[in-house]
């Protein structure tokens, strides 16, 4: 019976966020597979640490979060020492795929927006396009990046200006440009 | 112009499919299904263990309590220093005990079974229909074990003969036991206990004449197994009469009480019929999950399956037979008849048990070549191919050791080509004599890389040969061009 119930909190929360940690993922690693593996493996580790480490775990998304982001570092790790041309490959998001395979040419033309931003945002160092990342398209607040990527929050939050003032001079973002 | 804002809300759109958030959380909900399960599992086992770590300081606690008994009287010192040692072998081995449990004639950890573990379990036991219980449990115990050996080919003719006398030993016991009940007016209890000791005594009859007709009859423990089915078939049917008796003794003072109590008597014979229908229910599902179309089944199996159908047949007749008889009043005869079948029932579960339990002991026997001239040539055949394939691992490590690929490989074959070969090959005709050196370096798999290796190896060996004869006929050449 209790198990039921764990498995209906588990599914509620899945429903509510696997879009969005797999969109992380997506993002991060430029290839659906990737993203649909590790995601996956994200929501074993969360079922792992709610149920089997019975962690105490005050806020699910940021922890999500911050699983999803350690087990792309693992992969990162993992591939580098596979290929190194893989990487340098995978680079360029391949927006079509962000849309899932039935996505037809007029959408792609619509998303020309995302594949521009994505761009921007791989032209920053990683540690920017993260936190821009989580706190625009996921709309964290800077204390729960703070607990996701493992720093203080003063860190996330020049970090985070500091990644605007760079996407500003990247081109095309001005200052009524929809930041917040 | 679009914005940031734009993109953003562009990206948010990115989803999983419908069809791929459903495996995923299928996946992750399978995966703690099965860990669930496989915890469980987990936490049944630690249970008997703890069960059993309890049984056993139960006993060694048991022996603490006589030790101390024997100490005080003083007058049997020396008996209570070696019950002392026994006791440390006792707690020290106290899984020693419970391993020897599954010990067999000739194992180290088997005198700890018959003269330790059985001798202070059956005197923990209290009652007399317990103790028959148990002293048939011990016969049949013998039985299996000499079962178990015939079947792995290891039966001789000393540990046959202990076997015999203890399972002699245990049935007279049992006997002994069961009469002195009987003295004391019988219960349903010691029928039962009665009927189900000589079920299993048919049974393993059955099974050792089958072992019996198995072992080749030049071999020495032929006599002293057909003795032995000899003996176990005597008291199957010494029990049997037995049972009778206190079956009789039974329905007498039952039959009075039916009288009186007709209505109760009727409730009773109608549970004791259904509980026998459930035996044999059991033992034919059991049947069912037993019959298989493996063809590896050696005809002692099929025979096995074949006799607890025969005999389960029996047991649903006697069944009928026994309602029929019910209907017509015969109480007594139809009790008779529930017993038949519930015996014949019993009967066929036990011996299809212990066949079953034989049957990987008697496919290896088979394959080690007891008998069967097929087996007998496997068994050669993994013999002689076992060296080889030590060679090979001793041989595949040496050169993986080998971190620089061709660095033990190379100085061997170059020495050869260098010293023997004193005409250098020719440059065109020279395709596989390349150094391995260079051609492994960028190789990433290590196997790839062992296999480059033996090939070029090969190659090596065979560019060499083909080079000191090209050699030779140069030379050849030479020497013809001169004249």
């Amino acid at each position: 019976m209790q198990a039921d119930i764990l498995k209906q909190q588990f599914t509620a929360l899945y429903n509510a966020e696997s879009d969005a940690i797999f969109r992380f993922c997506f993002m991060r690693t430029s290839d659906r597979e990737t993203a649909l593996d590790i995601t996956q493996d994200t929501f074993v580790r969360f079922w792992d640490a709610l149920h089997v480490e019975e962690k105490d775990i005050k806020n699910h998304r940021a922890f999500l979060f911050a699983i999803a982001r350690n087990c792309i570092i693992d992969w990162y790790r993992k591939k580098k020492s596979v290929s190194i041309e893989g990487i340098a490959e995978g680079a360029d998001v391949e927006v079509e795929s962000v849309l899932g395979a039935d996505s037809g040419k007029e959408e792609i033309e619509a998303f020309s927006e995302a594949r521009i931003l994505l761009e921007k945002l791989n032209e920053l160092d990683p540690i920017y396009s993260e936190v821009l990342y989580l706190r625009f398209a996921e709309d964290l607040r800077p204390k729960e990046i703070a607990e996701i990527v493992g720093e203080s929050v003063n860190v996330i939050s020049v970090r985070i200006n500091r990644g605007i003032k760079q996407l500003r001079t990247l081109g095309r973002y001005g200052k009524n440009d929809g930041f917040n | 112009m679009k914005n940031f804002k734009q993109g953003i809300n562009e990206i948010k759109q990115a989803r999983l499919t419908p069809e791929e958030k459903g495996r995923i959380l299928k996946f992750v909900l399978d995966r703690a299904e099965n860990m669930e399960a496989a915890r469980a599992a987990a936490r049944e086992e630690a249970g008997s263990r703890r069960i059993q770590e309890a049984e056993d300081s139960l006993i060694s606690r048991w022996v603490r309590e006589r030790f101390l008994v024997f100490a005080a009287g003083g007058a049997r010192f020396r008996f209570a220093y070696s019950l002392a040692g026994l006791l440390v072998i006792l707690l020290a081995g106290g899984s020693a005990a419970s391993a020897a449990e599954g010990a067999l004639p000739g194992e180290p950890l088997y005198p700890i079974k018959i003269y330790v573990n059985e001798p202070i379990r059956g005197a923990l036991l209290e009652g007399d229909t317990t103790k028959a219980e148990w002293e048939a449990e011990k016969a049949i115990r013998r039985l299996k074990e000499a079962e178990t050996l015939a079947a792995r080919g290891n039966l001789d003719d000393s540990k046959v003969k202990s076997i015999t006398a203890n399972f002699e030993k245990s049935t007279n016991n049992f006997a002994a036991l069961m009469d002195k009940i009987q003295l004391n007016g019988g219960s349903q209890q010691a029928v039962e206990v009665s009927v189900d000791f000589e079920s299993k005594l048919n049974a393993h009859a059955y099974i050792v004449s089958l072992v019996d007709n198995d072992t080749s009859s030049s071999s020495p423990e032929k006599k002293e197994l057909s003795e032995l089915s000899g003996a176990v078939r005597a008291k199957a049917e010494r029990t049997w009469e037995s049972r009778k008796k206190s079956e009789d003794n039974f329905l007498r003072s039952a039959s009075v009480e039916g009288r009186e109590n007709s209505g109760e008597a009727r409730q009773k014979w109608e549970n004791k019929a259904d509980k026998v229908r459930d035996i044999i229910m059991e033992a034919e599902l059991n049947l069912n999950l037993s019959t298989t179309t493996d063809e590896d089944s050696s005809e002692i199996e099929k025979e096995i399956i074949e006799h607890a159908h025969g005999r389960l047949e029996s047991a649903w007749d006697a069944l009928i037979e026994a309602r029929v008889k019910s209907d017509s009043g015969d109480d007594s005869e139809a009790y008779s008849s529930l017993i038949d079948s519930e015996r014949a029932a019993k009967e066929a579960s036990a011996s299809l048990k212990q066949g079953m339990d034989l049957r990987k002991d008697w496919r290896e026997n088979k394959r080690g070549g007891r008998g069967g001239g097929e087996g007998g040539e496997d068994k050669k055949e993994k013999e002689r191919t076992r060296p080889a394939a030590v060679e090979a691992v001793r041989e595949e490590s040496f050169f993986d050791q080998g971190a620089v690929p061709g660095f033990f490989t190379i100085p061997e074959n170059n020495i050869g080509n260098n010293f023997e070969d004193i005409v250098p090959p020719s440059r065109e005709n020279k395709e596989p004599v390349e150094p391995d050196m260079g051609a492994n370096d960028d190789v990433v798999q290590p196997d790839e890389n062992r296999d480059n290796n033996d090939n070029e190896e090969e190659n090596n060996r065979d560019g060499r040969r083909s080079d000191r004869e090209r050699g030779r006929d140069s030379g050849n050449d030479g020497n013809e061009d001169d004249d």
